[in-house]
């Protein structure tokens, strides 16, 4: 499923790390071994944390950690405010109340790859300047970003199965293709955390099946990797811990109090958090109007449901 | 005339880029908004200090920085789209602009509006050089910075700055533009100001898909418009504005027509 690509034009500067040859995830764990100096990401404790989003609380009362070197996946139903806990969790949204404790790392640290349809693709820049770019965070905005640098762009272009396309305008990928561009502009980045925010909402099976690939390598590097998603099967697949947020003050008279704790937050071990119940739970208190749950399946198949949940009741 | 076409010389090196970014960023009817929002502000300089360039200079860049960033604010603090509170404002400024010229004695509404030639003296030529040599350097400064946040414009810096950093590159840049905007008008008038920094700016996109590729295309089609435009009025007898506008406004038709890049007579080969 996954193919391998060979290493073209950069052999010599792979090379400066040790390292199994021939196979991408062979050049993947040789150049991402680059400046790991302090991979030890802190704890990321969020105290009765409320964010605010147009003028109303899209998330409240969230308290919990992501302990170091945890892969956490995020789920929920649209509204539920995932995308606003991550872009509060590396401090460019500000939190209404409560507080993000980061062990005194710089937020700067933490490495976001934002939502696919956010980033200007008709932007007249080559994919290996994209890459280059994710410099930036640790070179400054003002140093330049020498031939070392970009050597490792194309490296992380590489492993990605980029190979080769370095100089293509980002306007010519397919939405597969600019994901992993994104991908490899993280790897540069070289972040003791990373979050993303629904990485594979766009791409088809086998980018999702390669750029996982990429988060089990962060994984077994000890980052903190913490992604919004909406497949639970691949969550129940790949994602040892699980937040699951309520949709916040959506829908909040439906039904009792209680049922899923304060806030409507889950979070847990994966097996422990999504359960048949609590994704019910978490669906009909999104106010899903009755004529659009249809018992037995919903339309897009499997993305909210597993094949052992009981028919769906009715909104009691 | 020398010193028109020096002046003009200066604007084609400097505004170019900045037009090229407006256009990438959708941001192309700012620079209208701007050519006409600072006309009030000339109008109070020439009240206040006479027909200088620095005093009307002033006036002009206080103006235009007034109504760029005020749309912004106003954009931020109602939530309704920054264009719409833009709009207002310029039209708000124009009529303005336009009512206390036409109420001072001894200032001649056409010249301010469509520019001269021979109004050109050593301090206008002096100025324009000076905002071309101080826009230059800045713009080399935050080029990075505004690639970034052209590239992702809700994440300033690419994700690397804590909240509202972005917001100095985007007042830096429309500052810069203000600058070249002010720094034209005595040559090209404010009408038309923003015609050097625009035209090739648009017409550039058809020979190239780079960024510096377009802004290399743009200072040449600029610096080309210039000479030809004011050896055009010169001829002809018509305001170096408009001249040169027309001109540049011709070489975006052809290259609209016969660019290589997303010409309309090219065969679609998509």
């Amino acid at each position: 499923m996954v193919a391998t690509s060979a290493v073209s034009g950069r052999r010599n500067l792979c090379q400066a790390h040790p390292g199994r040859r021939g196979s991408r995830h062979g050049v993947a764990r040789r150049h991402l071994g680059f400046g790991m100096t302090q991979l030890s990401p802190p704890l990321i404790g969020l105290e009765q944390v409320t964010l605010r989003r147009g003028g109303r609380d899209v998330v409240r009362d969230l308290a919990g950690s992501f302990a170091p070197g945890t892969l956490t996946a995020v789920a929920g139903p649209n509204g539920a405010g995932k995308s606003t806990l991550l872009l509060a969790m590396c401090g460019l949204l500000p939190v209404a109340s409560g507080r993000i404790l980061r062990g005194g790392m710089d937020p700067r640290s933490i490495a976001l790859l934002p939502q696919e349809g956010r980033l200007d693709r008709s932007f007249p820049i080559t994919c290996r300047d994209v890459v280059a770019l994710g410099w930036t965070a640790r070179l400054g905005l003002f140093r330049k970003i020498g031939r070392e640098h970009y050597a490792i762009a194309d490296c992380a272009l590489a492993s990605v199965g980029l190979d080769g396309l370095g100089s293509r305008s980002i306007g010519a990928l397919s939405a597969g293709q600019f994901q992993r561009v994104l991908f490899a502009r993280t790897i540069v980045r070289d972040a003791p955390v990373i979050l993303l925010d629904e990485p594979f909402s766009a791409v088809d099976a086998t980018t999702e099946a390669d750029l996982m690939a990429i988060v089990r390598l962060w994984h077994r590097q000890g980052r903190t990797v913490v992604a919004v998603l909406h497949d639970l099967d691949l969550i129940r697949a790949e994602f040892p811990q699980t937040l699951l947020l309520g949709p916040g003050l959506l829908g909040s008279g439906l039904l009792g109090s209680g049922l899923l704790g304060s806030g409507a937050h889950v979070w847990g071990a994966t097996n422990e958090v999504l359960t048949a119940t609590a994704i019910r739970q978490a669906r009909l208190r999104a106010s899903v109007p009755p004529r659009m749950e249809i018992p037995g399946g919903s339309p897009s198949g499997t993305s909210m449901r597993s094949a052992s949940d009981p028919p769906v009741e009715a909104a009691a | 005339m020398r010193r028109a076409l020096a002046g003009c010389f200066a604007l084609s090196v400097a505004a170019p880029p900045l037009g090229v970014f407006l256009v990438l960023r959708r941001m192309s009817l700012m620079s209208d908004v701007l050519q006409h929002g600072v006309l009030p502000g000339i109008a109070v300089g020439a009240a206040v200090g006479g027909l200088s360039v620095w005093a009307m200079g002033t006036g002009g860049m206080l103006a235009g920085l007034a109504v760029a960033l005020l749309a912004g604010w106003f954009a931020r603090r109602t939530g309704m789209g920054e264009d719409s509170q833009l709009a207002g404002l310029y039209l708000v400024a124009l009529a303005a602009g336009v009512a206390l010229i036409s109420a001072q004695r001894g200032v001649d509404l056409t010249h301010l509006l469509f520019g001269s030639v021979l109004a050109v003296d050593n301090t206008a030529l002096l100025a324009m050089a000076a905002a071309a040599t101080l826009t230059l350097p800045v713009l080399a400064v935050i080029w990075r910075p505004m690639v970034l946040e052209s590239l992702d414009p809700g994440l300033p810096g690419g994700a690397m700055s804590a909240s509202g950093n972005g917001g100095i590159w985007h007042s830096s840049f429309l500052a810069l533009v203000v600058l070249c905007v002010v720094s034209g008008f005595e040559a090209l008038g404010t009408l038309m100001s923003v015609g050097l920094m625009m035209l090739p700016a648009i017409a550039a996109r058809h020979w190239s898909g780079s960024l510096a590729g377009q802004v290399s295309v743009a200072v040449v089609l600029a610096i080309a418009a210039s000479l030809l435009g004011l050896l055009i009025s010169f001829n002809v007898e018509i305001p170096a504005g408009p001249a040169i506008v027309l001109t540049a406004g011709g070489f975006w038709i052809v290259s609209l027509l016969a660019g290589p890049r997303e010409g309309l007579l090219r065969p679609r080969n998509r």
